[in-house]
């Protein structure tokens, strides 16, 4: 007997089978639903975009603001305080980096892009001397966890900038202005001295105009004039200014030496590690002081990479592998270069990499070997998968 | 161009072992997988100092080591179970409904009945009766469906015979007449996709009786764990896996697989290919449309998409057991809720829900002081389709209010500990998942469609399927589709090579 006719004798079985006539006849075409979710998906997280730069300002020297506009006409929608990846061609080499967006959400024609120079650095020179009205640039499609989270993050924050940890921050201020919301900030902008601070005159025009806003530069090296408050951002200066704190939540972002300063003010206060967000900030300026990095023969200055299918380049030591794979033209897919993303993620076949201790990696790609490449740093002879 | 013995389209579960299978048995196989981390839904992702299990909730057929279940009996096999560490639970769930009941489920027939007949001494005789029941008719169902019994007949198997297409809520109100105990008995239609007047009461059942009898278990370091300890598994076996590489077209000519092409517009010839990629993409995006008769396309349009789901990750600043969470499982009903509540939509607020506390299973879910949680509710994809790009991120998170609203009322004091939270919703499931609708499932399991009616056959010769879409959701079933699959490539495979 053939199982067709033994579940034939299923009680109900006629029912089940006009069923299954009648959903042929009216049936809907499920490649279209496919489709429709794909478009969607694009939508909120498009693979690339295609920005075309369409205004370059100069904030002060070594800073502009770089404002994109799409070539496709869509800019999918993001909150405030996230980054997108730019990737750059510099002289043959295709490489990424990161930059929180400093415009609101609220904005949706453009993203702007605020840019400050940093020294020796590879794609910031490149974006304030090499670019121009007009080009075209690749982004990824805004990412990070930085940002505003009305679950749990309340209606009272105060922000900690350092240099440029002030461009996320001005996205959230500007995107709660804009929208007029109740919500309360107290940022704490450190600089050197007043030619330091990036958007100071509309920071002191929107601290003005909007009671929610408190604004407080602070100066680390101040001109004789200034009157304001100096030295850095510690406890001492947050108590004084600050009341209520257990109900507060803080976002930090700046220069590596400010979070190290900083996060141990704020443990100092007694707050809870939840009240605290840090946004990541890319590679350290010198992998090789901080505590961890193994004791090796300093005058070997660059690592042979061997790839698995038998590919070699040499990547120097104290680069993340993430920037020596771009050079060597072999570029894996990146978002962050801050060890969150795991994006691109590789396989330690042979030989060891110091990992940042900072990056977030899973459990079980320690276990069996994956490393994250934007935060890992050859200290011998290695060989990957990608 | 180089040629392999088999490709394996997805990195998924059913993928995964699929490929295992293959290398195993001496194939030379290619696996391509479209994201950068193997295992599709079996996967984890970092947020502050917490690694968040993505989708497992309960893994179903491992059983002890004295008793093992085809989980732990697939897994020894191929080398992976030394890869791994299996924690086990006692308890199926924890029953919470708001305000007048609190029922703990456990695992074995003898405890279960214990249980409930000490809960619910008026209902003792139907309780009784139904476990009874359940029992011989998941029998039956087995010895026809999985037994192929070829003298199966409503005599020798009058149960099956009975209520072999009959729907859950039909059959709930037949045996039991405390709807508590519809409750207790089918929570797991979280784990099926389709309301109780709908789903076909074997596959509920006998969802719920693999658990009793194997009881649930998990993986330390979470799925993510299950998914590169295959990997590994593979690659040991000679496997070639390429990440970050989507497959385009599946290459057909004349009735005949060919090989792949990939997104970047490499190609890779093979005779034989298994996709773990949904059935909608397969037949009707990745192979030519004029290669697939069209009898064939009617059939995949005449079911119907499984659902997606909303969950809320969450990482909390202490032992959850500060706040009363206790049990790994539970299912949470708000008043008045019953088993169909599990089905939310994004404009209302959440009625019931599964709450999943991972430091409850094992401390090593969440650094030491703090704990993991995941709470779910299903959702169908349609109202998430409908939303507008920009108004998004505000219905996800007012959403997600409701739920952590809901999960508040029976354990007031869990959102001052909130030190992480990430939503994903059906459209995250459509990008990451890839499949229409961000299903999680596969098809939905209606009567008409269960797999004891269909043709099994593909209609294009060497093209096999893996995975949820094929063999119902979950993970026992997309791992044990994988190695079915193997099995059927690799004799094929043989049967070529000597002819």
């Amino acid at each position: 007997m053939s199982k067709e006719t033994v579940f034939s004798k299923l009680e109900g079985y006629t029912d089940v089978f006009n069923a299954k006539k009648v959903s042929r006849v009216y049936s809907r075409d499920l490649s279209l639903q496919g489709e429709l979710a794909s478009e969607l998906v694009n939508r909120l997280h498009p693979k690339k975009l295609d920005l075309r730069v369409s205004l370059i300002t100069t904030e002060m020297k070594d800073v502009k603001t770089f404002r994109l506009v799409s070539e496709s006409g869509y800019l999918p929608p993001f909150e405030a305080g996230q980054y997108i990846n730019l990737s750059v061609n510099i002289n043959g080499v295709v490489t990424s980096r990161p930059y929180s967006v400093s415009s609101p959400p609220g904005q949706v024609s453009y993203y702007e892009l605020t840019v400050k120079r940093k020294p020796n650095g590879f794609v910031s020179n490149f974006l304030l001397d090499g670019i121009k009205q007009g080009d075209v640039l690749e982004s990824t499609a805004p990412a990070g966890e930085f940002h505003h989270n009305p679950l749990f993050h309340g209606e009272d924050l105060v922000m900690i900038a350092g240099g440029s940890g002030i461009t996320p921050m001005m996205s959230m201020i500007r995107d709660v202005t804009d929208r007029g919301l109740k919500r309360k900030m107290h940022l704490f902008y450190g600089s050197r001295n007043s030619d330091d601070i990036i958007y100071k005159q509309e920071l002191e025009q929107l601290a003005s105009d909007y009671e929610n806003l408190t604004v407080d530069f602070v100066m680390s090296e101040p001109e004789e004039a200034y009157q304001g408050l100096t030295g850095f951002i510690d406890g001492k200066l947050l108590k004084n200014r600050l009341s209520g704190l257990t109900k507060k939540t803080f976002f930090l972002c700046g220069p590596e030496a400010m979070y190290k300063f900083c996060q141990k003010e704020l443990e100092g206060l007694g707050l809870r590690r939840k009240q605290v967000r840090m946004e990541v900030f890319g590679p350290p300026t010198d992998v090789t002081k901080l505590p961890g990095w193994p004791e090796r023969d300093e005058s070997v200055a660059n690592i042979n990479v061997k790839l698995a299918d038998g590919q070699k380049f040499e990547a120097p030591v104290g680069e993340p592998l993430l920037n020596s794979l771009d050079r060597a033209g072999l570029s894996v897919p990146s978002s962050c270069h801050s060890g969150e993303c795991s994006l691109c993620r590789v396989r330690l076949v042979k030989g060891k990499v110091f990992q940042l201790p900072t990056t977030k990696i899973r459990v079980s790609d320690h276990q069996f070997g994956y490393i994250y490449s934007c935060s890992a740093y050859p200290t011998e002879d290695i060989e990957i998968e990608i | 161009m180089i040629d392999y013995d088999a490709i394996v389209i997805g990195a998924g579960c059913g993928g995964l072992t699929s490929a295992v299978t293959l290398a195993q048995n001496g194939l030379k196989v290619l696996m391509l997988e479209k994201h950068n981390v193997p295992g599709g839904c079996a996967q984890s992702f970092c947020r502050g100092r917490f690694e968040f299990e993505a989708s497992l909730h309960q893994l179903s057929g491992v059983g002890e080591e004295t008793n093992p279940g085809p989980v732990r009996q697939l897994l020894e096999k191929m080398g992976a179970l030394d890869k791994v560490r299996l924690i086990k639970e006692d308890l199926l769930y924890r029953v919470k409904i708001e305000g007048t009941e609190d029922i703990s489920i456990p695992a074995g027939r003898k405890d279960l009945l214990h249980e409930l007949t000490t809960q619910f001494p008026e209902d003792r005789q139907e309780i009784e009766a139904f476990i009874k029941f359940i029992y011989q008719f998941t029998y039956e169902r087995s010895a026809c469906v999985y037994g192929h019994d070829s003298e199966a007949s409503p005599e020798k198997y009058p149960l099956f015979f009975k209520y072999g297409l009959r729907d859950t809520q039909s059959v709930l109100d037949e045996y039991l007449s405390n709807p508590v105990l519809h409750i207790c008995f089918g929570s797991y239609i979280g784990y099926m996709g389709l309301p109780a007047g709908q789903l076909p009461f074997g596959e509920l059942i006998s969802t719920f009786l693999a658990y009793v009898e194997y009881k649930p278990y998990h993986f330390a370091g979470g799925s993510q764990a299950l998914s590169n300890a295959l990997v590994s598994c593979f690659t040991e076996a000679g496997g070639e896996v390429i990440f970050n590489c989507a497959v385009e077209k599946i290459i057909v000519e004349d009735g005949e697989v060919k090989g792949v092409k990939t997104q970047a517009g490499d190609q890779y010839v093979s005779n034989l290919v298994i996709s773990n990629a949904s059935t909608v993409d397969t037949y009707m995006h990745m192979v030519d449309p004029d290669q697939v008769a069209s009898g064939f396309i009617d059939d995949i349009n005449s079911k119907r998409l499984g659902v997606s789901a909303v969950t809320v990750y969450l990482g909390l600043d202490c032992e959850a057991s500060e706040i009363g969470i206790n049990t790994p499982l539970s299912f949470l009903y708000g008043k008045g809720k019953g088993i169909d509540d599990m089905y939310g939509s994004p404009h209302d607020d959440a009625g019931v829900c599964c709450l999943t506390c991972y430091s409850a299973i094992d401390p090593g879910f969440s650094p030491l002081g703090t704990s993991q949680i995941a709470i779910i509710v299903l959702h169908e994809a349609e109202p998430w389709l409908s939303i507008p790009p920009h108004e998004y991120k505000d219905i996800k998170y007012r959403y997600a209010e409701s739920v952590l609203r809901l999960v508040e009322r029976f354990y007031p004091g869990l959102r001052d500990h909130i030190e992480e939270v990430d939503i994903s919703t059906p459209i995250t499931h459509m990008r990451y998942l890839g499949t229409p609708g961000g299903s999680i499932y596969g098809f939905a399991p209606q009567a008409k469609d269960l797999k004891m009616f269909d043709d099994k056959k593909g209609p294009i010769s060497g093209l096999y399927q893996a995975g949820a879409w094929v063999a119902g959701g979950g993970y026992q079933p997309s791992l044990m589709s994988g190695v079915a699959a193997g099995k059927a490539v690799a004799k094929q495979f043989q049967r070529e090579r000597t002819s």
